[in-house]
């Protein structure tokens, strides 16, 4: 298990801010087959199939706080439920993890996020980070792309997993030092040219075996 | 609004559409062949 249980859920702003296009993991329970519903910012659905999510409001209110955010993703991330009960934010610890810079923040509450206020009371946490941890049920990750949310949520698992096994071998975080030194060797990387990519190398991957029908194994990170 | 900027917005809705639905795929719990590792 990778990312979670059923209950996750991927969005977008879509085009001239028309509203927001959410696609469910899960089928909707009245068995058709892609549960994409699209609804506006006071939550009426516009088009689609399925109810739109009981916790909408992630996405309006992220989306209306967030001028630079098109995408918004939310599930429930097995290790990171783990660590957001310990109080321990993803942070910037190995290469692929600078997304989360800082730490992410952590929303204190152990709620399901269902009214406008716990919305913006959400976006607010969130501030602007790349991901936000919710205590006790789950993450919401962002970016300017469906690609930058969804490796986002990605990474920020893997992370807490790496995170997570460190500490229980006597690990205590990123130094100012460490990040010093993953800082100056990722500016050195990027001195290095690189082909440009509509997207990233990890979406192409997983979208080509997704168009091949193909499953991966990513073991426990 | 022109018929021209009507077909760019539904193209563009219709892109979006398919890439979340690769990202749900990308993202849903049973990508990871965890079924296997049950077995």
């Amino acid at each position: 298990m990778e990312i979670g249980d059923i209950w996750g859920h991927v969005g977008v702003r879509l085009p001239e801010n028309g509203g927001i296009a959410v696609q469910m993991f899960r089928p909707p329970e009245n068995g058709k087959k892609s549960w994409l519903v699209h609804f506006d910012f006071s939550r009426n659905k516009l088009s689609g199939v399925g109810t739109i999510p009981r916790e909408s409001v992630i996405y309006t209110e992220i989306l209306k706080a967030r001028a630079d955010v098109n995408a918004v993703v939310h599930c429930h991330a097995s290790m990171c439920v783990a660590l957001s009960l310990a109080d321990r934010p993803i942070d910037w610890v190995h290469m692929q993890s600078s997304r989360f810079k800082g730490g992410t923040p952590i929303f204190p509450r152990p709620i399901y996020i269902l009214d406008e206020s716990e919305g913006a009371e959400l976006a607010k946490a969130l501030g602007q980070a790349s991901a936000l941890m919710i205590k006790g049920h789950g993450i919401v990750t962002v970016g300017a792309t469906i690609d930058e949310a969804c490796i986002n949520a990605l990474y920020m698992e893997r992370t807490a997993k790496i995170m997570a096994m460190a500490r229980l071998h006597g690990y205590q975080g990123p130094t100012e030092e460490s990040i010093r030194i993953l800082s100056d060797s990722k500016k050195k990387l990027f001195t290095r040219p690189r082909a440009d990519m509509p997207h990233s190398a990890e979406w192409n991957y997983y979208a080509d075996k997704i168009k091949k029908g193909e499953l991966w194994t990513r073991g426990w990170t | 609004m022109k018929q021209k900027e009507l077909q760019r917005m539904s193209r563009a809705i219709k892109r979006a559409e398919e890439e979340l639905k690769i990202a749900a795929k990308i993202l849903e719990w049973r990508s990871a062949t965890s079924g296997a590792m049950l077995v």
